[in-house]
């Protein structure tokens, strides 16, 4: 058993999921990991690089790999090593000028055949901002209706208050639950 | 296992699930009968599902659950049909063994009242195992599926919260006064069932052990466990045959046990099983046995968990967890959405509850240790003792369990002997003589203690140079080396590492680890190792924080740049490299490892590996690598000096590219190793050969970079060269002519008498030479030596090359090797001497001097022991014919009418540099053009023949040349019917030659009257070929074109040309063994499939033609196949008018009377078939026609002669034929064969054998 093997083991023993956390530069992916590792959001500079971070939550240990803003980071979610078991896309719901860019990354994501089965959960991040568009909005305006049988689901967050993020990792977690942890 | 992991596609769903539900459906429809023809698809399916078996889960239920009912109303019918048990259960084992047992025994029903009924059952099927006749439903299929079903089944059943004893129906009868037995009848039942089964092989052993597990910890079962121990005692001391299945199988049921049971319920048994269990670890039975030293590990570590309380250390080392619920505080109704500022302080901070648990160190949890007051039973060292020991055991199965067991336990251990554990883990590398096995166990041991914190953060300093080590861990053993498992689990322990650590913690370690995983990464011979090492790096870039350049490696060598080993050294090391941080590491690597490495082609692709890591440092090569490899080139191991040559080459090449030159004492001893190696006279005996190759290229790089040589050297290196150019290994040879390429572009550079008898006047006074090694070698030197060499004698040297080019007079001189050689060297010397901007009177010397032998080369169908040798040489003519023709196309244009004589060379004048060509007269312009036009004409057409020949490989090549031809630019003129061809050949991929897709497009040129006898002839070939497809699509090709309605109605004038072009062919091919049964065949299947016999005697002398070649060939003939597809061919003609007739039927029965006994049955067959078409033909009535019919069947035509020639006299007149005269032969046995005939037909006779072989025999 070699440690390719013994990474999809441990995975499934752990009860292991992998987010993906992706995004616009700027859209507040690593102020939302911060914020729910409970570290010191202040300060936070674009991210070079990526980090994981594990958590628990309801008996899972979620490894969340914050993928920085730069687009052409494609080895991370071309991850052979392991199943990506959800996309966290996050979206500055306050930066209505870049949405339509926004949605062109996100659906040219989405074609990547190695994501074809993880769930997505749109964060539409900043609502604490005032001017920031609603979900409603936000859904109309990245198409995500043309989702197709993906399972998807968006969800209003500040990444500062910590409003809505407990809501989006519930249905997230459910939703891979239901897919690859169902008798556990 | 790695290689399941990679090969199956990676599914998100289970899309056979309908398809799946209604197999079960039915199965259960049915119950359970008539669906066995089902169970292959299931079984088909499900395999597909097993490296991803949770996509099962969502379907489980509908899967199990009717399957389960099926079999509980069969167990609780009073009849139940074994039949429907063993289907149903088939289907649910399947289930179980991909999905996992434990999973799928939780949808079966679960009641009391199933339990008596399943054993029953269970003995039932027990007995019918035991008994022979085994009943009229048992086909034995599902047998043992069923057992373990209800073994399983079971398992679960005897978990009931009731007293066993008040389910068990035979002790409801009892009176109350009498004494209750002190183990329920059922409980002794099932346990009678275990017994047997734990000595039984496969997963019904399995079972039994889980069973035995579930069944004897519960609290009632004190008496049976008492008794199941003693069992097991005397079981684990069996010796008996069915010792090797009794005693794994009581090991495993004991360690269930140990497993299952509450601790102190099993405490007070473990000091009475141990001394078993430890005494089985050392025992010879589970020396010999894997499985059996597997569970007695297993047995050891859980006994010794049970003498351990169930805490986990306090002293362990946490990275800490956060719990997402714990730091997103639910938003309360007052919604913090409002509150645009939260203080940072308030959020960021953890609570003091510690949800962020900092990572406790050892120090800090000292004062916990102290209260602990663990005592550690006596037993528990030897446990970890044999833990340890089994770390290093032979097979990996048990190292597994040990690392595991070791994890666990020192889990439970007080900090200081838990530490101590590790020690000793880490001294499992420590002895210098420490297998791999060792080194492979002790990696799994560290990455399990890691993950579980054990190993604390204080010892990594000293295990990280041990995991560096491991990563790069290679050992020599005979003629390969092991290692692999122990590089792949050093990744496993670097990615625990990462995952285990903090970033502070592993800070240090970091940095030795990285490099050392990159050049894992890079340059591991295995790609799991690769991949492995860089899935390690990726994890420790995303949780250790910031490697240098981190990112952009993990980009660039991911999962699928390193799945090819070229890629992974030519491309992703080199831009590792080029970050300072690592080169040194993967330089060095290189240089001190993978040059010696013992697979041959692994150093060869390390020195092209180093050789691209140059740029990346060019100081550091141009002085420490040359430096440490010079020496090296000299070695005492074979390997190292191969490898250390082999480098030595490359990076000298790869410096000069980048302007980075040698210092001189450097250039001097470079160039003073080859003359070294040969006085150390490592040219000779084992590896000779490999360090002859090596030393070529060292010797081509040397010449390309013009190094300085003394005069000594320089002879050495020409002799050198010469020496290897004939030496009898091809790739040797290659190898020179490419040294010698080079050696005399920079040594030989000037034109004297002396260069001349070194080079040119040497190797084509060897073209000729009795030993073949020789006429290849040099042959091949002719083709690279340099215009400036070849100028001055070039008519000897195209005129004993194209002499070379040719089939040898003496049988015993053929050589189809020297052949190539010298039709390549043939087109080389034309292309380096005129090959230059200036290019002046190439053409005539080319369709002079060179064409005629090429093209004769291409007419090379040349055989011997290894088969169609001439396709070699054919092969190499087609690739030089259509390089020259595009040289002579590059010239034609443009250039003004010249002298197409040899020009004297323009500068100079010197007699030594002109040539031995005699001047040609004044040649036109139009008469070149013509002549090139012709030339052009003459390839194309020989191209097109070998497109539709034989053998797949010449067609790709014809294919490919014929496209370069036609796409050459400025165009080629002179290629006939070019709109034609370009249609048959340009729409064509090239490889669709190969696969015979471009037959049918080919096939039609047959139109085109240039192309005619070439497609004629190539089509004939294949259509007698061996190869049935080959045959077949060659046929229907041929048979399209020609029954194809053209618009102009010319299908029958296209008919008469095509076939009196075939004959043709034959004339020229007449009695040729190669040619003769492929036309025969050819003309057969005309006959047969196309209009072919509307060509009638009267208005056509095809027929006629056709007779008289047909008799020739099978005058004398002793070709089996060759004579019966000429009785085709005769059949075929005897259905044509007189005098045909007459004279074909004169020749089927002159066949009758053939002495292969064979050929007279065929043709009495073939004869039979003819009469029986006569019915109703006036030239003969049905009376005769049923005696002639009666005849030809009655008569055994493969029996003795004289009774046939009874026989065939009666036949001739019915046939209205007379008898001509023809004076009797004596019969001949078969083996005095007429020894005249056999000389000409050598290969024939074997051909024949083959055909005979490849059709059956016809």
């Amino acid at each position: 058993m070699g440690l390719l093997s013994i990474i999809k083991k441990v995975k499934q023993k752990e009860k292991e999921m992998r987010l993906l956390m992706v995004g616009l530069d700027n859209a507040g992916k690593t102020t939302i990991v911060k914020r729910i590792n409970g570290e010191d959001i202040t300060t936070i500079s674009p991210t070079l690089g990526f980090n994981i971070k594990t958590m628990q939550f309801n008996g899972y240990r979620l490894n969340i790999w914050d993928v920085g803003g730069q687009k052409t980071l494609r080895s991370y979610w071309r991850n052979y090593y392991e199943q990506t078991d959800a996309l966290l896309w996050v979206v500055d719901s306050a930066d209505t000028r870049r949405l339509e860019d926004c949605r062109q990354e996100l659906h040219s994501l989405l074609k990547e055949e190695k994501l074809a089965g993880a769930s997505l959960l749109i964060f539409a991040n900043k609502q604490d901002i005032a001017g920031a568009l609603g979900t409603l909005d936000i859904e109309k305006a990245l198409d995500l209706q043309a989702m197709g049988s993906r399972h998807w689901r968006i969800v209003g967050c500040s990444a500062v208050t910590g409003a809505g993020l407990l809501d989006g990792f519930e249905w997230v977690v459910a939703d891979i639950r239901s897919r690859i942890f169902l008798l556990d | 296992m790695d290689g399941a992991f990679e090969c199956i596609r990676e599914c998100t769903y289970v899309e056979e699930a309908d398809e799946l539900n209604s197999l079960i459906g039915q199965a259960v429809a049915n119950q359970g009968e008539q669906c066995a023809a089902g169970f292959p698809r299931f079984w088909q399916i499900l395999q597909k599902y097993q490296e991803q078996s949770q996509l099962l889960d969502p379907h489980l239920d509908a899967f199990v659950t009717p399957l389960a009912g099926l079999l509980r109303a069969q167990a609780a019918a009073a009849q139940p049909s074994l039949l429907c048990i063993h289907t149903i259960s088939s289907y649910l084992w399947t289930v179980a063994s991909v999905r996992g047992y434990k999973t799928i025994v939780k949808f079966f029903p679960n009641e009391a009242a199933d339990l008596e009924p399943v054993v029953a059952l269970l003995v039932q099927l027990a007995a019918q195992g035991t008994a022979p006749s085994g009943g009229v439903e048992s086909k034995g299929e599902g047998v043992w599926e069923a057992q373990c079903v209800l073994m399983l089944w079971l398992s679960q059943l005897v978990l009931i919260p009731f007293d066993l004893a008040t389910v068990d129906t035979s002790l409801s009868n009892l009176a109350a006064t009498d004494r209750m037995p002190e183990v329920p009848p059922v409980v002794q039942q099932i346990l009678v069932l275990c017994r047997s089964y734990l000595a039984s092989p496969g997963s019904i052993r399995e079972m039994a052990a889980l069973l035995v597990g579930r069944l004897l910890t519960r609290p009632d079962m004190a008496p049976a466990l008492r008794q199941f121990l003693a069992w097991a005692h005397t079981a684990l001391h069996s010796d008996g045959p069915e010792a090797v299945f009794v005693i794994p199988g009581a090991a495993h049921a004991l360690a269930a046990i140990f497993k299952l049971g509450q601790r102190q319920w099993i405490l007070p048994i473990a000091p009475v099983v141990w001394p078993a269990a430890a005494q089985l670890v050392r025992s010879p039975a589970a020396a010999s046995n894997v499985l059996a030293r597997k569970l007695a590990i297993k047995l050891v570590q859980r006994v010794g968990l049970t003498f351990l309380a169930p805490c986990l250390a306090s002293w362990r080392y946490q990275r800490g967890h956060v719990s997402l619920t714990d730091t997103l505080a639910r938003p309360t109704a007052s919604g913090s959405l409002a509150a645009p500022s939260v203080a940072p302080a308030a959020n960021g901070s953890p609570r003091p509850s510690g949800a962020l648990l900092q990572a406790a160190h050892a120090a800090g949890s000292a004062d916990d240790d102290a209260g602990e007051e663990v005592e550690v039973a006596d037993e528990v060292e030897e446990v970890v003792e044999m833990l340890l020991v089994a770390l290093r055991d032979k097979d990996t199965v048990v190292r597994w369990s040990a690392a595991k067991g070791l994890g666990r336990v020192t889990g439970r251990l007080p900090k200081e002997l838990g530490d101590q554990v590790a020690e000793s883990v880490l001294d499992t590398f420590a002895g210098a003589g420490e297998s791999d096995t060792a080194w492979h166990g002790g990696c799994l041991a560290l990455a399990e203690l890691a993950q579980r914190g054990l190993l604390l953060p204080a010892r990594l300093v000293a295990t990280t140079p041990i995991i560096a080590q491991a990563l790069q861990y290679d050992v020599r053993r005979g003629p390969h080396s092991v290692g692999a498992h122990v590089r792949d689990a050093a990744a496993y322990v670097c990615w625990a590492f990462a995952r285990a650590y903090s970033a502070d913690v592993m800070a240090g370690s970091i940095a030795s680890l990285a490099p050392a995983l990159l050049t894992t990464a890079c340059y591991d011979r295995e790609v799991n190792c690769r991949r492995a090492a860089s899935a390690a790096f990726q994890e420790s870039l995303g949780r250790q924080g910031t490697f240098p350049h981190g990112i952009d490696i993990v980009t660039a060598a991911d999962y699928f740049t390193l799945s090819t080993r070229t890629q992974a050294y030519l491309t992703v090391a080199p831009y590792v490299a080029h970050f300072p941080e690592y080169q040194a590491a993967l330089a060095e690597h290189l240089l001190h490892t993978k040059l010696r490495h013992w697979e041959q082609a692994l150093r060869e692709l390390t020195a092209k590996a180093l050789a691209a890591l140059v740029p990346t440092n060019l100081a550091f090569f141009a002085t420490t690598a040359v430096d440490c490899l010079i020496p090296l080139c000299l070695d005492s191991v074979l390997e190292v000096r191969h490898g250390a040559g082999l480098g030595l080459g490359e990076v000298m090449l790869a410096l000069h590219r980048h302007g980075q030159a040698l210092s001189p004492e450097r250039q001097a001893a470079v160039a003073g190793v080859v003359p070294a190696i040969e006085k150390a006279r490592l040219y000779r005996g084992k590896g000779g050969e490999l360090m002859r190759s090596a030393v070529c290229r060292l010797m081509e790089c040397t010449a390309l970079l013009a190094l300085p040589l003394t005069p000594q050297q320089h002879i050495k290196l020409h002799d050198s060269i010469d020496e290897n150019l004939r030496h009898p290994s091809a790739s040797i040879q290659k190898a020179a002519a490419a040294a010698l390429h080079a050696f005399s572009r920079s040594y030989l550079t000037v034109t004297s008498a002396d260069n001349l008898k070194r080079t040119v006047h040497k190797y084509v006074a060897g073209l000729h030479d009795a030993n073949v090694a020789i006429r290849r070698g040099y042959a091949s030197a002719l083709g690279a030596l340099p215009k400036l060499l070849l100028q001055p004698t070039l008519r000897t040297v195209l005129d004993s090359l194209a002499g070379a080019t040719q089939v040898e007079e003496d049988a015993e001189d053929r050589d189809a090797e020297s052949r190539v050689c010298a039709v390549n060297a043939l087109a080389a010397v034309a292309l380096e001497v005129f090959g230059g901007a200036e290019g002046q009177g190439v053409q005539p010397v080319v369709v002079e001097r060179i064409a005629p032998s090429l093209l004769a080369a291409l007419d090379d169908y040349s055989t011997d022991n290894r088969g169609d040798v001439g396709s070699w040489v054919r092969e190499a003519a087609m690739g030089a014919l259509q390089r020259l023709l595009v040289l002579l196309a590059r010239h034609s244009h443009g250039q003004e009418p010249v002298s197409s004589g040899m020009q004297p060379s323009s500068h100079e004048g010197e007699a030594a540099s002109s040539s031995d060509i005699p001047a040609h007269s004044v040649v036109s312009a139009a008469d070149q053009r013509a002549q090139l036009q012709g030339l052009t004409a003459q390839v194309t057409i020989a191209l097109v023949k070998q497109a539709v020949e034989r053998i797949a490989r010449l067609r790709e090549a014809a294919g490919r040349h014929l496209k370069t031809l036609l796409e050459v630019q400025p165009g080629l003129e002179g290629i006939p019917a070019r709109s034609a061809l370009e249609a048959a050949v340009l729409l064509e991929d090239v490889g669709s030659f190969a696969t015979l897709e471009a037959l049918p497009r080919l096939a039609l040129l047959v139109v085109q009257e240039d192309y005619r006898e070439a497609v004629l002839e190539g089509l004939a070939a294949s259509i007698g070929g061996l190869d049935a497809s080959l045959t077949r699509s060659a046929s229907a090709a041929l048979v399209q074109v020609l029954t194809a309605t053209s618009p102009d109605g010319g299908q029958s004038s296209l008919l008469a040309a095509v076939a009196s072009c075939l004959l043709a062919i034959w004339a020229h091919h007449a009695r040729s063994p190669r040619m003769a049964n492929p036309l025969l065949r050819t003309l057969d299947l005309l006959y047969s499939q196309t209009p072919l016999a509307t060509l009638q005697p009267g208005s056509s002398d095809i027929p006629e033609r056709v007779l008289d070649l047909v008799k020739a060939e099978v005058r004398q003939c002793r070709d089996i196949p060759r004579l019966c597809a000429a009785v085709n061919v005769l059949n075929h003609l005897a259905a044509l008018p007189d005098p045909v007739r007459s004279a074909a039927l004169q020749a089927l029965l002159t066949l009758l009377l053939n002495n292969f006994p064979k050929v007279r049955k065929y043709t009495a067959e073939q004869l039979y078939v003819r009469v029986l078409s006569l019915e109703g033909d006036p030239s003969i009535d049905d009376a005769q026609a049923d005696s002639l019919l009666d005849l030809l069947t009655e008569t055994a035509w493969d029996g003795p002669l004289e009774v046939i020639r009874a026989a065939r006299a009666s036949l001739y007149a019915p046939l209205g034929l007379t008898q001509a005269a023809v004076p009797v032969r004596q019969p001949k046995a078969i083996g005095g064969a007429d020894v005249r005939v056999a000389r000409a037909d050598e290969n024939a006779s074997y051909q024949s054998l083959i055909d005979n072989v490849e059709r059956g025999g016809q």
